[in-house]
């Protein structure tokens, strides 16, 4: 008797829990639904939007803007479509934005340069996030005129002549400044990181 | 585009020419056809991070949907303060009923009990003092004796020896009827299951109260008082050979008492069983029984009634 009841009440609860059955809820504005959701997918759609941006304040953005837009626009939802593409529809402007800029990113760059040094030493290195934290730091350790030259060029991603336009100063020493100020950049950058990587694992 | 540069992209797996490549190819792409890989790559994505950031899932829940929480936890603390906030009023409630309720409950009362066959002599705070047959009960507050009037149950057979008192008055209840002295000494038997009894007052005086009636009965000193279960009153003067059935000189001692009650007596007095002829339970005995010794009893017995009276 109980025994049959118990079997019931899971069949209902898979009935109940379905994803065609969740969005149906969540149409009509069960919060539940929504918390159902919510717990189902957070988790992948956080790591993923992670992944893509590495950076965790943009991931936690998305997220919430995601989740947020899934609930303010619950009326609209179609029934027929996955919940995973239903997100992703969601979420996929973010993720090309991150990725369009991170590729294109200098510092991107010097990252994955590191990256495949440390490989070659050992599998342990730093996130992205925190390589850029090293990265100003660096910067931050040169003389004020090559300091700026350095920011307008691998941070704020501007070109030569606009930083020359910007600071007053002719294309030619922007370019010299660069030159110097990155040779000292990435040989710190290299040592640092180095050390860091021999000091986690050693 | 190889989907295979996004997942490496993903976890920074990407070589510095696989990056160049990767590159050219997004910068030459349209949003939608990055789009449509990217989505391939959303479907396949297994290697996911596994650690769960609680906490930041649970602050941007409450950001999408205000006083409410996700966290079963939460919902756990909710319904405890729920749970707490409804205990708090039925626990001072129940708190406040038990108190009193025990109050009511607490009793001082002090009871004695002989049992069947053995004999006491107490004293009261006052000074009274109660000379107990077998099988007889005296319960009282001591705290009462410092009121005008107090009042002590009492069942079974025993000679009271009342002090003398300056205004007090001095209750026996012995079940239908109150015994109400001044100071005094009498005998008293009161049966709780026939619910009869009788008094013998020896000296000083008593009032009888029927608590059924109200109705009041007093008592000059050698005079008898016996009532049956519906509480009726007979007084009659005693004379020597009509004694109490229980005194200090620990004889029983009958006039024209029905047998079955004398036996009930003996039963109670000695805690035994006696056999007989029931046929009997219709006749009365007076005379004397020793209340020392059973056996000496039953003899009077099988005398009187030319039948056999056993003890067991």
């Amino acid at each position: 008797m109980y025994f049959c009841a118990g079997i019931l009440l899971f069949i209902l609860n898979l009935i109940e829990n379905t994803e065609t059955e969740l969005i149906r809820r969540l149409k009509k504005g069960d919060v539940d639904a929504f918390t159902q959701i919510y717990n189902l997918y957070f988790k992948r759609l956080y790591h993923y939007s992670l992944e893509f941006t590495k950076s965790v304040n943009q991931a936690e953005d998305i997220v919430q803007d995601v989740f947020a837009k899934l609930w303010a626009n619950r009326g609209s939802l179609s029934a027929e479509k996955q919940l995973q593409s239903l997100l992703f529809v969601m979420t996929k402007n973010h993720l090309i934005s991150a990725y369009r800029k991170n590729i294109n990113s200098p510092i991107y760059e010097d990252y994955i340069d590191y990256c495949n040094i440390v490989y070659h030493y050992d599998h342990s290195r730093i996130e992205y996030e925190e390589f850029i934290g090293q990265v100003h730091k660096v910067i931050s350790d040169l003389p004020k005129s090559q300091q700026s030259v350095v920011i307008m060029s691998k941070i704020k991603q501007m070109s030569n002549r606009e930083i020359a336009e910007a600071l007053g100063i002719n294309e030619q020493s922007v370019k010299n400044y660069l030159t110097q100020a990155l040779k000292v950049v990435r040989d710190k950058l290299k040592h640092l990181l180095l050390i860091l990587a021999l000091l986690i694992f050693s | 585009m190889d989907k295979k540069l996004i997942s490496k992209y993903r976890t920074d797996k990407l070589t510095p020419s696989e990056l160049r490549k990767a590159r050219e190819e997004v910068n030459a792409m349209s949003d939608d056809d990055l789009s449509a890989l990217i989505e391939e790559d959303w479907n396949t994505a297994t290697s996911l991070s596994s650690d769960d950031d609680c906490e930041m899932k649970e602050r941007v829940y409450r950001r999408i949907i205000p006083g409410r929480s996700n966290d079963f936890t939460m919902w756990m603390i909710r319904i405890g303060k729920i749970a707490a906030s409804l205990l708090i009023p039925v626990l001072i409630i129940s708190t406040l009923y038990f108190y009193d309720k025990f109050q009511n409950a607490r009793d001082l009362s002090i009871a004695y009990n002989t049992k069947k066959g053995e004999s006491a002599v107490l004293t009261l705070p006052d000074g009274t003092i109660i000379d107990m047959a077998g099988g007889s009960a005296v319960k009282y507050n001591p705290v009462d004796f410092e009121n005008k009037s107090f009042t002590i149950c009492f069942n079974g057979n025993a000679y009271f020896d009342i002090a003398k008192k300056n205004g007090q008055t001095f209750t026996i209840d012995a079940g239908l009827l109150e015994v109400i002295v001044t100071g005094t000494s009498f005998d008293l038997s009161s049966d709780s299951i026939t619910k009869a009894g009788a008094i013998y007052l020896v000296d000083g005086s008593v009032t009888l109260h029927n608590k059924g009636n109200d109705e009041n009965v007093l008592l000059s000193p050698n005079e008898k008082a016996l009532w049956d279960v519906s509480g009726n009153i007979t007084v009659s003067e005693f004379d020597d050979n009509d004694n109490p059935t229980y005194r200090q000189t620990g004889s029983l001692t009958y006039r024209k008492a029905p047998l079955r009650q004398v036996i009930e007596q003996l039963k109670r007095c000695y805690d035994c069983e006696i056999e007989y002829d029931h046929a009997l339970d219709t006749l009365t005995f007076t005379g004397k029984l020793p209340a020392d010794n059973p056996q000496a009893a039953v003899d009077v017995l099988n005398k009187s009634f030319d039948s056999t009276f056993t003890v067991q």
